[in-house]
């Protein structure tokens, strides 16, 4: 079967007046009908300039250099001005990480989410305006016909992430990008929130990529998990086995470092150094200067993704299950 | 008012039905408008310990940080310092007892000048106490940078030149090169990389053995929380919830919000069960206008009415050590 979303080998660079730098390094990930992609990486690993990729929304500085992109076998970077409209919000719909400078402060929200339907004429006037009240009553907005007529500050931070949900939603899109969602919302509202995007995903079929930093978000809703760093994919595959048995020494210290957390304890295990971007320009393994058990071919040669079977790859010269568990057990610098 | 404290122990800190008002006066339709950032809060730190201070953004946390260090003029209420009452010292004096509180902030961009060097950053404390000067401040400068895991060589640089990681160590250099013995930590990792978050919880865990602190541990994140505190505080809306033992609070939490907190948070090993999970619904009210009787019960999974409406439960003590405010602790 054909997956909803192709991006193969996609390279992106940036124009500075120093010169151009990468930010984006030959990402290629999958994401089939109805199935939950989870994005994770620190700052500068450019996941969040991969997502909007997709949707063809770089800043003006950026730019894709080669690689494809394709949904349903649709070449993105082909589409023409028109196309785009269409793809944009109505096959693919966008959550972002700060629901009050997505939302126009001056328009009532149900009015806004009104607008993205007719925009894309699918449905009409009147039904456009009704589907608003139920819309906003799936994405358990109490009151929603008062709501709807509410302005963006009247709401809660909660309320508005909820809004914008029902306005990626509105046009039944096949497939749902949430960059950082849930990183502006208190702790008991991420996790209603969270519980919303499952539930909608299951409801409506829609394929997620989720965007994120943090390893446990991904854990509880997506089914894979690609981890980049410093503009290269380091690991993907089946979400539970790659939180259960990480194979790159990145994706073990970041989970290791959860683990410690969660847990009382003297000395926390830390990743040296601060992240690395693409457009440091190590050379070897992006990650070796901060990886406890690197060798010197990963100083001279950066590996490839290397397949591991059951669909997951790590790109790495060593891999976790190589090293000793008495390497693993103790705090190295 | 309750103390969730013991009397006897001698505490460094200690604060006595503290309250921290704002007052939105302006224009004709706020001026009556209070914000309860915190209303009555009694706490006492030990000597050398770590209290984590936990809630949702709006309950009053960050004030409550800042009233302690004097950045904020509490409404009502006493803070006490080894013993002496903050509010009855004279200027000079204040100044003096203010050396030995120290904060650090969020955000390591906007709480360091961009236009000072990182000599002039870490060295301005001194130089307001007049403590060192010349040779002398350098090499206390250089100590302290040292002591925080940068290098001497990096004191002429600027803050841009630093990693976000390393601007926090600047950060943290600066709140003890004048030898505090209180330093108020308001989210100190939140702003950093996950990577990097466990580095400096490791350095302020380090800092605490060597030097004695105590420290105030200011977050919103239960899991950095358990790692480094000695006692947990929760608070919601102005008004402390629960305060344990660390282990205590996260093995047997009583009240029905820190309940749900815990079960809130993503965890890594959680599985089919998280879909089951009892979450609160609606987000945190408005301090401007706090739910009456106890503040939590618009949003409370096991309240009881009119009980929980009308009478605001008391904090109180639910075995050793362990104080919650709820008329059925431990039910939900």
């Amino acid at each position: 079967m054909r997956p909803l979303l192709e991006v193969s080998d996609v390279k992106i660079e940036f124009s500075h007046s120093s010169g151009p730098s990468t930010a984006v390094d030959g990402v290629t990930f999958d994401v089939h009908e109805g199935e939950c992609v989870g994005i994770v990486g620190e700052s500068g690993s450019g996941k969040s300039v991969t997502a909007r990729s997709v949707l063809r929304l770089l800043p003006s500085a950026g730019k894709m250099t080669s690689g494809r992109i394709a949904f349903e076998g649709e070449d993105v970077l082909g589409m023409s001005e028109l196309r785009l409209r269409e793809f944009r919000g109505g096959d693919v719909g966008m959550v972002f990480q700060d629901p009050m400078s997505s939302l126009n402060p001056v328009i009532r929200v149900g009015p806004q989410i009104e607008e993205a339907m007719l925009y894309h004429s699918r449905y009409g006037g009147q039904e456009a305006k009704s589907r608003v009240v139920d819309l906003l009553a799936r994405v358990q907005v109490p009151d929603p016909r008062m709501r709807s007529r509410a302005y963006p500050h009247q709401l809660s931070g909660g309320m508005r992430q909820r809004v914008m949900i029902a306005m990626a939603y509105a046009n039944e899109p096949r497939l749902l990008i949430a960059d950082e969602p849930t990183t502006a919302l208190d702790v008991t509202v991420q996790a209603q929130i969270l519980r919303l995007l499952r539930e909608l995903g299951r409801e409506f079929g829609t394929a997620v990529i989720l965007i994120t930093h943090n390893l446990a978000l991904v854990a509880d809703l997506c089914d894979r998990v690609v981890v980049m760093y410093a503009g290269r994919v380091v690991e993907q595959g089946p979400c539970r086995e790659v939180i259960s048995n990480p194979q790159h020494p990145y994706t073990w210290a970041l989970l290791e470092t959860a683990r410690q957390m969660g847990a009382k304890g003297r000395k926390l295990f830390a990743i040296p150094g601060s992240p690395a971007s693409a457009k440091d320009r190590i050379h070897g393994c992006r990650f070796h200067p901060r990886c406890a058990f690197a060798v010197d071919r990963c100083r001279d040669q950066e590996p490839p993704l290397i397949d591991l079977g059951g669909g997951r790859e790590a790109r790495c010269w060593v891999l976790m299950q190589n090293v000793s568990p008495d390497l693993t057990r103790g705090t190295p610098q | 008012m309750n103390n969730a404290i013991d009397s006897d122990s001698m505490a460094l800190v200690k604060v006595d039905n503290l309250v921290v008002h704002f007052h939105l006066g302006v224009g004709l339709l706020n001026a009556k408008k209070v914000i309860h950032a915190v209303d009555g809060v009694s706490l006492e730190l030990e000597s050398g310990q770590t209290l984590g201070l936990v809630g949702e953004s709006g309950c009053g946390k960050s004030t409550l940080g800042r009233a302690l260090v004097g950045l904020q003029r509490a409404t009502a209420g006493r803070i006490y310092f080894r013993g002496v009452d903050v509010a009855q010292v004279k200027s000079k004096a204040l100044r003096e007892l203010h050396k030995h509180i120290q904060m650090v902030f969020q955000d390591p961009v906007a709480s360091l000048n961009p236009r000072m060097t990182v000599e002039d950053i870490i060295g301005e404390p001194l130089r307001n106490y007049r403590v060192a000067s010349g040779l002398e401040r350098r090499s206390l400068v250089s100590k302290a940078l040292e002591a925080c895991g940068l290098s001497r060589d990096m004191m002429h640089r600027f803050p841009h030149e630093f990693s976000g990681g390393q601007r926090q160590r600047v950060g943290i250099a600066r709140a003890l090169v004048l030898r505090p013995a209180f330093v108020v930590c308001d989210e100190p990792v939140s702003a950093l990389d996950v990577s990097v978050q466990a580095q400096i919880l490791n350095l302020l865990e380090d800092l605490q053995d060597q030097l004695g602190l105590t420290y105030l541990f200011i977050s919103h994140d239960l899991a950095v929380v358990r790692h480094v505190a000695h006692r947990v505080a929760v608070m919601y809306l102005g008004k402390l919830v629960e305060v344990a033992a660390c282990e205590e609070l996260y093995a047997r939490p009583l009240h029905p919000y820190t309940k749900a907190m815990l079960v809130s948070s993503p965890g890594l090993e959680r599985d089919e069960r998280s879909n089951e999970r009892a979450l609160l619904k609606g987000d945190i009210p408005s301090p401007v206008n706090p739910p009456s009787g106890c503040r939590f019960h618009t949003r409370c999974p096991i309240a009881q009415f009119p009980k929980c409406q009308m009478e605001e439960p008391p904090l109180l003590r639910n075995g050793t050590d362990h104080w919650v405010a709820c008329h059925f602790p431990g039910k939900a």
